[in-house]
């Protein structure tokens, strides 16, 4: 494994959404090589952070650096070749195959002239093997099950090549199993292809479990920023979800479990 | 997993720092389309009130028949034929690239002003410019219509970018100002220009020159290029603003462009012909449906099935109610309908 040293970091980061200011000043250094989970309730500005390191939104202040650099300051096709970004709930059209789907991650790399070059082929096939698409590359993507639309839409982003890659709610529409399994082969591709992922998670506790790196947002700035086992605790859990709650330790991993109170049911006397 | 990589074969056009991966499949459905296109012509040749074989259509065309063959096909069949399916070719495509663009499937140049464009400035000049300057000015004043209707759409949709949503909704509403202008020149209008107007109004290759035929060669030349040039950045496009700049798009720009290209091939075709209502929704449509889902070869395919279209309805006007010729907009239309409603009824079993 490569740690590739791609650096996403922002200053003084000041973004609005439709001139509603959502994030106000935040600085963060995201480590290479390592996968940072963004957390948050809804509208805590964790989605507006990503598409801001994707440049997806633009800064009202502050910057995004991306290897070191200004990222509003680099081309295009510069920025999709250094990071890949997974929007949240794509769609593809219509009866578009798997692999014509996932050779379009390619685009980045192209010009008029070399449009499937070996390398171009190369990246594909790896990119529909490594998601376990091989046997399903001529499907039409509308086809696949929910589990394997998501797989089809990484192994695009995985075809552009970037050492950075951005997910947003990777596992949103997902049930429990195909939620693991996007989580896995996201894991995978951490460990074995040495990807920096970014990503948003609504599920705390499947964060604390893949992630290195945990960022809490609430209100559009950061409650606190490190690795799950020494950031979350009950006093996060209740400063970003505004929720009582247990911490225990994963009986699997170790990683912290987070065991909500409910507002309204409370525990039967004996426990 | 790996193994069943391994076995699959590389299939790939590689000639130095040129590569492309073949459409497969796919090419060979293309090539019975463009048969299927061939034998349409020579029929639509050999059809007509005087009924030629297609060895004497060969030989006129060759210049080795009799010369009124000659005169019949060169001067009255062949530009029609020609015509058809150059405009049903650019409305195809002009169909794909929209229909690609907003990411639905029920765009069509229409949706952008187009038709209603170039109808409202062909009625206005068939009402008060026909007798001031030369009618071959017509087709000019058309296309003008429709660019300006498009660039209407496109900076009345404008906030700070062009969604596809507010491109739609404001598209409906250019084109119905645009229609009320044609009723109102219509029901307003010198009565002697009514009659060629709505002739225009329902869309024909009928008399077709081969004047007209180079003018509008000459436009979609260009864009023919242009389009060419700039698929796979409509490839792309198609998957919506934030993948597409996620992937390096530059979004607000190459729409624009894309744009201009539909809105300017369409226009040019219409400008010719008159509003040939939905082959620019029609032939994307089929072409993806029958030929394939990637852009290269639905953009292929959409011209060749938005040239058929047009070639059908044109040899249909002409057979089915002969000695009478009927205009190809008529069948055109006729067809779109049945399809529309077809596709949402296979939409709205698809939702159940």
């Amino acid at each position: 494994m490569t740690v590739t040293p791609a650096p996403l970091a922002c200053q003084n980061l000041h973004v609005r959404y439709d001139s509603v200011p959502v994030l106000h000043g935040l600085d963060l250094t995201l480590p290479p090589g390592r996968i940072t989970v963004f957390v948050g309730s809804n509208g805590c500005g964790k989605s507006t952070l990503l598409k801001s390191f994707a440049r997806l939104l633009a800064p009202d202040q502050g910057t995004v650096l991306l290897n070191g650099r200004d990222i509003a300051q680099q081309s295009s096709a510069q920025v999709a070749r250094a990071l890949s970004m997974l929007p949240q709930s794509a769609t593809a059209p219509e009866g578009l195959t798997v692999h014509d789907l996932v050779r379009l991650g390619r685009y980045p790399h192209q010009n008029w002239l070399r449009q499937w070059s070996r390398e171009d082929e190369a990246q594909v096939d790896a990119a529909l093997h490594d998601t376990g698409l091989s046997a399903l590359r001529d499907r039409p993507v509308d086809t696949l099950s929910g589990g394997q639309r998501q797989r089809a839409w990484i192994a695009m982003t995985l075809a552009q090549d970037a050492p950075v890659m951005l997910l947003d709610e990777p596992t949103t529409y997902l049930d429990l199993a195909h939620q693991i399994e996007v989580l896995d082969l996201i894991d995978r591709l951490n460990t074995e292809r040495g990807k920096t992922v970014v990503m948003v998670l609504h599920d705390l506790n499947l964060a604390a479990r893949y992630a290195h790196h945990m960022v809490a947002l609430r209100d559009g700035a950061v409650v606190a920023a490190g690795a799950p086992a020494e950031v979350m605790d009950v006093t996060l859990v209740k400063r970003v979800f505004d929720l009582d709650c247990q911490i225990i330790a994963d009986p699997l991993f170790g990683t912290p479990l987070c065991v909500p109170f409910g507002k309204g049911r409370r525990p039967p006397a004996s426990s | 997993m790996a193994g069943a990589d391994m076995i699959r074969p590389s299939r790939a056009w590689r000639f130095g720092a040129f590569s492309r991966r073949p459409p497969g499949p796919a090419l060979g459905r293309l090539a019975v389309l463009i048969g299927l296109l061939l034998v349409v012509a020579v029929l639509s040749l050999c059809a007509g009130q005087h009924w030629l074989s297609p060895a004497e259509v060969l030989r006129a065309l060759t210049g080795q028949g009799r010369e009124s063959d000659a005169l019949v096909i060169n001067l009255l069949r062949l530009p029609r034929v020609v015509l058809a399916l150059l405009a049903g070719g650019a409305l195809g495509v002009a169909g794909l690239l929209l229909q690609t663009l907003v990411r639905n499937p029920l765009a069509s140049p229409d949706l952008l002003g187009v038709g209603p464009g170039a109808a409202a400035a062909a009625v206005l000049f068939l009402a008060y410019g026909a007798g001031v300057v030369s009618p071959g000015w017509l087709p000019v004043a058309a296309i003008a219509g429709a660019l300006a209707c498009g660039v209407a759409v496109y900076a009345l949709a404008w906030k700070g970018g062009v969604t596809p949503l507010r491109l739609v909704l404001t598209g409906v509403a250019v084109a119905s100002l645009a229609s009320a202008v044609t009723t109102f020149v219509l029901v307003r209008g010198p009565a002697n220009a009514t009659l060629s107007a709505y002739v225009w109004l329902t869309g024909s290759v009928f008399g077709a020159t081969w004047t007209d035929i180079a003018r509008l060669a000459a436009w979609l030349a260009p864009l023919g290029i242009a389009m060419a040039l700039l698929a796979r950045h409509a490839a792309i496009a198609g998957l919506g603003d934030e993948l597409a700049q996620g992937l390096g798009q530059r979004v607000e720009a190459m729409r624009a462009l894309l744009l201009t290209l539909a809105v300017a091939m369409a226009g040019a075709a219409v400008s010719c012909t008159g509003p040939l209502a939905f082959t620019g929704l029609i032939a994307p449509h089929l072409a993806r449906r029958l030929i394939g889902h990637s852009f290269g070869v639905a953009a292929w395919a959409s011209a060749a099935i938005g040239g058929l279209l047009v070639m059908v309805a044109d040899l249909s006007g002409r057979v089915l109610f002969a000695p009478r010729d009927l205009p190809a907009g008529i069948f055109v239309a006729a067809l779109g309908a049945a399809f529309f409603v077809q596709l949402m009824i296979r939409a709205r079993h698809r939702a159940d």
